[in-house]
């Protein structure tokens, strides 16, 4: 596709069937959703399958994305789905928390936005699985406790308790 | 968890949050994608015809049922829960960390198991003359929330001086009575 496309325009071809205006889509968004994947699975080689899954999801599912929220939205919801689904079925659990992990023990002292970033990410790879998803869904993404039990079949007060160990182990990681 | 552990905490987490940058290496995956949305389609056109919407039977049984299961409940729960008080306030801890508070913590949710004791008494009884669908929902959404009240139980065991934790269980109470409740007002 090419010149400046409205992401709206390219959404409204693409549930029209047009493939090159949801790769506008995909583009515009992948890095998000890519992110996503990485830090709710720990693992990038995973995270770049199930980028493919939730855009192929996403593509089967355009007719019902009604415009009622912003595109960003509807997809983040629908790539939250797609990864709890596959950490559910632990299909690809294999190798995961490898990279980040290892590179957790060189950063220590933070000073800037970017240290800051890789150092909790690297700790987020050391937190339990429940208790990682409820902190990023939570405190990163913006989720209500009643919208992560819905998403996840937990009950919101095991949400709650979740997101509080999840502080605690983060903070002890991050004292190390 | 103290709060210079806590502000850098969120410092960190304001981090996470902040938009991604662009990766070029992502533009690889394209291709694939692209081929699975090929797939099954039968010529080499730009337009895909995407797969039509259809709702699955099951899902339309499950809806149906479980909407089934809603109303019976409301019905019968509005019996027997009519005459009921009305449910305890839970104490709001202005000073988390105050004896005092605890104890109006504890206090709320002893009041909040007692009523909620009464209530599945009741149920228990009511049980009986549910449709098999109907009980099994109503099985299911309690075990859910008696999993949480179980799993902060055993957290406060562990951190009995932590007053965020007997705050959360106060909260499960709480929300279990108002499921209840809201089941009861339906009918």
């Amino acid at each position: 596709m090419s010149g400046v496309v409205r992401l709206d325009d390219a959404v409204r071809r693409a549930q029209r069937g047009d493939a090159a205006a949801f790769e506008h889509v995909y583009k515009t968004h992948a890095p998000a959703i890519h992110q996503l994947c990485r830090r709710m699975c720990g693992d990038d080689r995973i995270a770049r399958e199930l980028v493919q899954d939730v855009f192929v999801r996403a593509w089967e599912r355009l007719s019902s994305f009604r415009g009622e929220s912003a595109f960003g939205t509807w997809l983040h919801r629908l790539a939250v789905n797609v990864v709890l689904g596959q950490l559910r079925s632990g299909t690809r659990h294999a190798g995961r928390l490898s990279a980040i992990t290892e590179t957790s023990s060189a950063i220590r002292s933070p000073e800037s936005g970017a240290d800051a970033r890789i150092d909790l990410e690297a700790a987020l790879t050391r937190l339990p699985e429940r208790a990682r998803t409820v902190y990023l869904l939570h405190d990163v993404y913006g989720y209500s406790h009643d919208e992560i039990a819905s998403a996840t079949g937990m009950a919101a007060a095991t949400s709650r308790v979740q997101l509080w160990r999840a502080h605690r182990a983060l903070m002890r990681l991050l004292d190390r | 968890m103290t709060r210079t552990n806590r502000a850098r905490l969120d410092r960190y987490t304001a981090e996470l949050r902040r938009p991604v940058d662009g990766d070029p290496a992502l533009d690889e995956l394209w291709p694939a994608i692209r081929s699975r949305l090929d797939r099954g389609t039968a010529g080499e056109t730009s337009v895909i015809p995407r797969p039509a919407r259809r709702t699955p039977a099951v899902t339309v049984t499950a809806i149906v049922a479980a909407m089934a299961a809603a109303i019976v409940l409301a019905f019968t729960l509005a019996g027997v829960m009519n005459d009921r008080s009305p449910a305890p306030m839970v104490a709001v801890a202005t000073n988390a960390d105050s004896a005092a508070a605890l104890r109006a913590i504890d206090d709320s949710v002893r009041a909040y198991e007692e009523e909620t004791r009464i209530l599945l008494d009741r149920l228990e009884l009511a049980r009986a003359v549910l449709p098999p669908q109907a009980a099994h929902a109503v099985d299911h959404d309690l075990a859910v929330v008696d999993s949480a009240i179980a799993e902060l139980n055993a957290a406060i065991e562990r951190h009995p001086s932590d007053p965020s934790l007997r705050r959360l269980l106060a909260a499960s109470y709480r929300q279990k009575l108002d499921v209840l409740q809201r089941i009861a007002n339906a009918g």
